[in-house]
């Protein structure tokens, strides 16, 4: 049928207008374009094998339900892609919230242990609960090393460059290692947030995380003090420079940026950070 | 004034000339002055000696349908009818007729099908394909012979029929002409608005031209629009290769895998066979929107219900890719990881069992949908290419055609999502965590909404914790690919809604249970 044609072409002709023009970054994951070339073909292809039979004429075609899947291709063509967060994720929190306080849940420590030798040693102590085996890991030294070498190998004039992949590896270090991390001097790349619970001469710097697609989108950031919070536009870009500390953020321990430098810096190409297999 | 054509349509002595005989002679043929009826011809029933004292009518008797490439044009110039009734052979393909070369001042409007509730259902099983044209492009469908045929009967052909066009109107009458539906529709020179091709492009372009215009109206809620929207897209875009792969992969398994291999390595496993149907997720490392035409493949080859439903449920759990992103998103701890996957293969298999002891089949639950006569299937009757290029043809129609069908409820569910999440901020979620238990039911309520897709579930998960306890975000995690939205759509699609809210039920049951159990271990 004719219609089915021109919305599989039309499907085509939008996957592959926003695989041109880079704007897919802003819809899914880039790990799966290939998937969309994929797809691109197996429509080419469906749409090559219906042609012979195009001329098989219908009479009273029940359309309502075509409607139904031109509706997203004609938002699709009509409306352009924005970045979207979903969430704004403050090392282990969401935003505005305070973590349960109720005692018939079982506290977790925020700091979870994340290298596999941690694991191992685990399994050796004897657990009942997993906060009782995170106060151990407390006394290992081997992680302790690791982290804090990993970063501090990678400083230039004692400044560590935090780029786009190692944003959210990072991120996660940071807030799991806050004591190991402190005072190391770090910079990075960041949009300018001002969320609940700051105080005035305090800002979010973060980036959009993707794992999958927008819909999956999340802010993962950390709070810097700076004179210059009030005059900072929401969601502009700058670069960061700032030394590790730690404060009181809503009742939690949080990392912060003190002795901050920030410069006014150019939006990348790439808006989201992506991790997981990048 | 356009000149309407009539067709009627249906097979040998099924009353075709009957009905039109009792056309011609009512009132409704009166305000005509030149009716012209074309005769395909057939059967016995003629219109010998047929007199019509009101209408000046011509018939005109005809052997082949390439009459109506040229002929028939140049008949309706010469004598000028302004009514042209046709009554056509059945097994001729209506494409024949409805593609005819017609004067510009002439309309089709009416396609009407003549049928007999006794031989109907023979009909159906032994030309299937000849029955599924015309009753695809009829208006009404005339059953006047039924007398001999229960209720029931008669429901479940009015059930075929509404699935192989939901447009098409069902008639059981004696005397059709005097049915409402049907004098409504042969009222003289009425024209019947339908919407149609034209009217779908004209509805496309003017929604196109709205939403590209909000933004001149209000600013504030383009921005909120194009976020909704951005969503709403991305989901579908992420979800359809895996959707062409699962519609692949069930064609693939209809054409070329039979009906006996199937069986054959069900029935080799035995008793080892339920946990098998939980792993054989593995095979298939793909988003859970593609799952689901692949379990209507394996349901179609004979694979008993509860093991396609096991197989269902436990694929996200089994999927590597998942267990990945899980171990990634609970930074690396194989706790977590460990009872994500056997939670999850746990449930899967209390459902499954089940639904094989209280022994359910999918001939008890599964609805008109899944033999497949919907829309679009007409196209399977025409392959073109020759030999192993046909083949390969009906892989790809095939494949249209489930696209189709499953593609309006992943856009429904899609959308659903979009909203929700754009709109209702997580953070509302986080007010209401009072009891353990509590907690777990908001958080397998939202996971039907919030999982978009099982490889990113993990983080969506995690970002609410730690204000919601492990236990319950590992409800989010777990349960999330199993009582999605986008995927109980899907479902609907091939088996019965009470099947479904039943399921959905014994899900959150059981999900309560374990993932409340677990807030006293974790």
């Amino acid at each position: 049928m004719v219609l089915q044609l021109i919305i599989l072409y039309s499907i085509v002709l939008l996957l592959i207008i926003i695989m041109a023009t880079g704007k897919i970054g802003l819809y899914i994951h880039p790990r799966l374009n290939k998937g969309i070339w994929f797809s691109i073909v197996v429509m080419i292809l469906m749409v090559v094998f219906k042609v012979p039979s195009i001329r098989k004429a219908r009479h009273n075609i029940p359309y309502w339900p075509y409607l139904i899947i031109i509706f997203p291709i004609i938002t699709g063509f009509s409306l352009p892609a924005v970045a979207v967060k979903n969430s704004v994720v403050v090392g282990q929190q969401l935003s505005n919230t305070k973590p349960a306080q109720d005692s018939s849940v079982t506290p977790v420590s925020e700091t979870m242990p994340e290298e596999s030798q941690i694991t191992t040693e685990q399994q050796v102590v004897e657990e009942s609960s997993l906060k009782e085996s995170l106060s151990e890991n407390e006394v290992m030294v081997e992680p302790e090393v690791d982290i804090k070498q990993k970063y501090e190998q990678l400083q230039i004039e004692g400044v560590t460059a935090i780029t786009d992949e190692r944003f959210i590896q990072w991120n996660v270090d940071v807030y799991n290692q806050m004591e190991l991390l402190k005072g190391q001097r770090v910079s990075f790349l960041a949009q300018v947030y001002h969320i609940d619970g700051l105080a005035d001469n305090q800002i979010l710097c973060g980036r959009l995380l993707m794992i999958c697609c927008a819909a999956d989108a999340g802010l993962y950031g950390v709070l810097a003090n700076t004179q210059q919070a009030s005059s900072l536009e929401e969601e502009s870009w700058v670069n960061v420079t700032g030394t590790l500390d730690i404060t009181d953020f809503q009742g939690e321990k949080t990392p912060i940026l003190i002795e901050v430098k920030i410069e006014k810096a150019q939006q990348p190409e790439d808006i989201y950070v992506y991790d997981y297999g990048n | 004034m356009k000149t309407n054509i009539d067709i009627v349509t249906g097979f040998l002595e099924e009353g075709k000339t009957t009905f039109i005989r009792e056309l011609l002679n009512s009132k409704m043929i009166q305000p005509y002055e030149k009716v012209l009826l074309i005769v395909c011809e057939e059967g016995f029933e003629e219109y010998d000696g047929f007199q019509n004292q009101s209408a000046h009518l011509n018939i005109k008797y005809i052997q082949d349908k390439q009459y109506f490439e040229h002929q028939f044009l140049v008949d309706i110039q010469t004598q000028s009818p302004d009514y042209i009734l046709v009554e056509y052979n059945g097994t001729w393909l209506m494409d024949d007729v409805l593609t005819a070369n017609i004067p510009r001042h002439c309309e089709i409007r009416n396609v009407i099908t003549l049928s007999d509730c006794s031989v109907f259902e023979r009909y159906l099983k032994n030309m299937s394909n000849l029955l599924w044209d015309k009753l695809s492009s009829s208006d009404i469908v005339i059953f006047n012979r039924f007398q001999n045929t229960p209720e029931t009967r008669r429901k479940a052909i009015k059930k075929v029929i509404k699935n192989i066009n939901k447009n098409t109107e069902i008639v059981f009458e004696q005397m059709p002409l005097e049915h409402k539906a049907v004098a409504d529709n042969l009222e003289p020179y009425l024209r019947v608005n339908r919407f149609n091709f034209l009217s779908v492009l004209a509805v496309s372009l003017f929604l196109f031209l709205i939403i590209k215009n909000i933004e001149l109206f209000d600013n504030s809620y383009y921005v909120l629009l194009q976020k909704v929207n951005t969503v709403f897209i991305s989901i579908l875009i992420q979800a359809i290769p895996f959707v062409l792969l699962g519609t692949l992969f069930s064609a693939l398994l209809g054409f070329f895998v039979s009906d006996q291999m199937v069986l054959k390595l069900i029935s080799k496993v035995g008793i080892v066979s339920y946990p098998l149907a939980a792993i054989a997720g593995i095979i298939f490392p793909m988003c859970d929107c593609g799952m689901v035409p692949i379990c209507k493949g394996l349901l179609k080859k004979g694979v008993s219900l509860s093991k396609v439903m096991i197989f269902l449920l436990a694929s996200q759990a089994v999927n590597p890719i998942v267990i990945l992103s899980t171990w990634v998103a609970f930074s690396g701890q194989l706790k977590v990881v460990l009872i994500r996957t056997l939670s999850g293969i746990f449930i899967a298999m209390i459902l499954g069992i089940f639904i094989e002891r209280l022994n359910i089949t999918i001939d008890d639950v599964k609805n008109d949908g899944f033999d497949n006569l919907g829309f679009g299937n007409g196209d399977l009757l025409e392959l073109n290419l020759k030999g192993k290029w046909s083949k390969v043809q009906r892989v790809f129609q095939q494949m249209g055609i489930e696209f189709f069908r499953v593609g309006k409820y992943i856009v429904v569910g899609a959308f659903i999502c979009a909203f929700v999440q754009t709109l209702v901020p997580k953070t509302v979620f986080t007010t209401i965590n009072r009891f353990q238990g509590i907690q777990v039911i908001i958080m397998l309520l939202i996971s039907s909404i919030m999982s978009v897709c099982s490889t990113s579930n993990a983080f969506i998960a995690k970002s609410f914790y730690p204000t919601f306890g492990l236990n319950s975000v590992l409800g989010f995690t777990v349960m999330g690919p199993m009582l999605d939205i986008t995927n109980l759509m899907m479902l609907s699609d091939m088996l019965k809604w009470k099947f479904i809210m039943v399921l959905v039920t014994a899900l959150l049951l059981i999900g309560f249970v374990v993932f409340t159990l677990l807030g006293f271990v974790v």
